[in-house]
This record gives C-alpha cells, structure tokens and sequence, in this order.
C-alpha cells in the first residue's frame, strides 16, 4: 500500500487518542479500533482485523501489538512504529507526571471515585472486545461452541491460553470450524 | 521532563539502564497472556528490585491512568529507580522486540495471509481469541458479584450492549458512562 505522510499522520492521531481514551489498559481499545479500522477508514476487512487479532493475542508481548500491526497492515514498518508510538507515547507522558504525584492524591476521594467508576466501565469494553471479535470471526455453528468453551476454560481454569489457540487452530486447520 | 520521580524508597537493588531494558525485554518476549504478571514476577519475586506491597501500589496507578497498563508500568517503575532515561529504556525494552516480531509477523500475514491453509488456522485461533476475551471480561467482573454491586454490573452491563452490540462510538461511551461512572464511585468509594 502506498504510504504518504498524510495516512501517517491519521495513525498518529487515531492511535494516540486511543491511547489516552483506553481506560483500564490496552484491550478496552480495540472497540474503537475495530470501528476506526474496519468501519470508518476501511483500512482491513472483517475477516483481516479478526486475523490480526488472533495473531496479536496468541503472539507474546503487550496485547495492545494489535495496533502495530494494524500500522504495518496500513502503511508497513513505518507505520508499525507511528501507531506503536501513538497508541504508547501520551499515556506514557501522563503516566510520567502522575506517578510524580501520585502519593498527594492517591487517597483522595476523587482519585477513587474515578478509578471505582472506571472499573465496570473498562470491563465493559473488554466484554465488548470479545463479542466484536466473536462476530468478525464465528460463522458457524462451531465456531460459537469453540468460542463459548474458551470462554468458559478461560473463566474456570488457569490454563495457559496458548492450548486453546493451538486446538482451536488445528480444529481450524482440518476444516471443522 | 523536570518533574521530580515518585518519593517513594528506592529498590534495595537498584538495576542499571541495561539491567532494565533486558528484564523488559524478556518480560515481553515471555509474556504470553498478559505481561503485567510476568512484569511482576521478574521485579518482585526475581530480581527483588521492588517488595509485593511496592508493586501492588504501582499497579494501582498504572490502573488507574488510561493506556497499556503494562507500559505504564515501565515508565513508572523506570521513572523510579533510573529517571527519565530509565523511563525510556524500560519502555524501549518492552515494546521494541514485539514491534521487531509484530513487523515480521506482519509481513508473513500480508504474503501469505491468503493461503487457504493459514486462513483456516487463523480462523480456528480467532474463535478462541475471542472467547478468551469474554471469558477474561467474566473473570475480572467475579469481584463486583461477590460485593453485590448491582449498579456497576448495570452499568457494565449496558457498556457491553452500546458498545459491543450497538457500536457506540467509544468517544460517545465514556461521554455517557464516565460520569455515570464517577458518581457510583463518589457515593460509594471501594
């Protein structure tokens, strides 16, 4: 894909208010990432942000990774570190000058209205998530039982997850899902 | 960058700029499933560079400011015991090898992508990524049950519907939710 300064500049943008907008970590993003990517800027199909996603959740490191590859998808590695940039940079900077004076306010009761406040919130948008990502992916009748049982071993157990991509992928891999 | 670092006790051992970058890189290089818990038990129960009540503050704060929390981390604990340089190096140490294998994976996915095979894999793999993603969002409301906070399930709750089925736009949401939000907190902190 051509790469010009101006599609830079969108992913700066786009990912470096995500950045200060995901309360409760990274994943509360990808709502508005799907939005943004898939709706908005028809930057990838349905079919190649679930893609993205299952390969930026089963590969190690943050889970926020989903926007840099989202910028390499857009604009290749120069767009991989603009959006990586975007989606770290302001929160970082924030993150910064906060934990400077954290211990002024750290038992201020509007420190604490806001951090209860946010915790249904971002659950939310996780649960979100999941559910954008189950519509872009599942398409049969399979496919929901292998996501309802992930969610339940998820749920119930502490298996680490990388069992269930790889049974889920060769599940996949022999045409069962 | 004047702000003065936390006042809080420096670690017993204090790591040097490289001891930062590496311990962050092979934290992201490793940390399958969530980075914060590996984050964790390389400052705390590894390298003794922070004790368990430390952590349990910062992540208090890198939960309550909005961005990647385990980024927050890097910087706050990098701010700590190394400056702004360590800030930077720890974020570097973190992000820099996964954007490395982001880029090639990236590549591979858009020469290969298409292939029938590595489609049905995907495939496959996404499903589960999915519900690993609910059943994470299931997991972390399991708290506000057991204290029977009915109104933040409300509000969780309708967060889902408006913007996993709806499509709210996450702008619109939190212009809704975040004061809704707030105010369950004042009446009720904790």
């Amino acid at each position: 894909m051509k790469t010009d300064s101006a599609t830079l500049i969108t992913l700066l943008l786009h990912f470096g208010l995500l950045s200060i907008a995901a309360v409760g970590g990274g994943n509360s993003a990808i709502p508005e990432i799907h939005r943004q990517a898939v709706e908005v800027s028809g930057w990838l199909t349905e079919r190649e942000f679930a893609d993205i996603f299952a390969i930026s959740t089963a590969a190690p490191g943050p889970n926020f990774m989903i926007s840099t590859l989202i910028g390499y998808h857009v604009a290749g590695p120069i767009g991989a570190l603009v959006a990586t940039l975007g989606m770290c940079g302001p929160s970082s900077v924030l993150a910064y000058y906060v934990s400077g004076t954290w211990e002024k306010f750290k038992y201020a009761r509007w420190r604490m209205a806001i951090q209860t406040g946010l915790i249904p919130i971002s659950i939310g948008l996780i649960g979100s998530a999941g559910i954008i990502v189950a519509q872009a992916a599942d398409h049969t009748v399979v496919a929901y039982g292998v996501t309802a049982a992930t969610t339940v071993i998820t749920f119930a157990t502490r298996l680490n997850p990388i069992w269930l991509f790889l049974l889920a992928g060769a599940l996949g891999y022999a045409g069962l899902i | 960058m004047s702000e003065p670092p936390a006042p809080v006790p420096l670690p017993a051992l204090r790591p040097t700029l490289w001891h930062l970058f590496s311990s962050f890189a092979i934290v992201s290089i490793f940390g399958f499933g969530g980075t914060l818990a590996w984050a964790r038990r390389m400052t705390v129960d590894e390298r003794k560079w922070m004790t368990a009540a430390e952590f349990n503050e910062v992540f208090a704060l890198c939960q309550f400011l909005p961005g990647p929390n385990v980024v927050n981390f890097a910087v706050v604990f990098g701010a700590r015991v190394r400056g702004v340089p360590g800030s930077l190096v720890a974020v570097a140490g973190l992000c820099g090898p996964s954007l490395v294998l982001m880029v090639i994976l990236g590549a591979l996915y858009a020469r290969y992508g298409e292939l029938p095979e590595l489609q049905r894999f995907l495939g496959g793999v996404t499903t589960a990524a999915a519900g690993l993603t609910i059943g994470t969002m299931c997991r972390m409301a399991v708290p506000l049950f057991q204290n029977k906070q009915w109104v933040s399930i409300t509000l969780m709750v309708a967060v889902v519907i408006a913007v996993g089925l709806l499509k709210l736009p996450l702008w619109w949401a939190l212009a809704i939710f975040l004061p809704i939000g707030i105010i369950i907190g004042w009446r009720k902190p904790r």
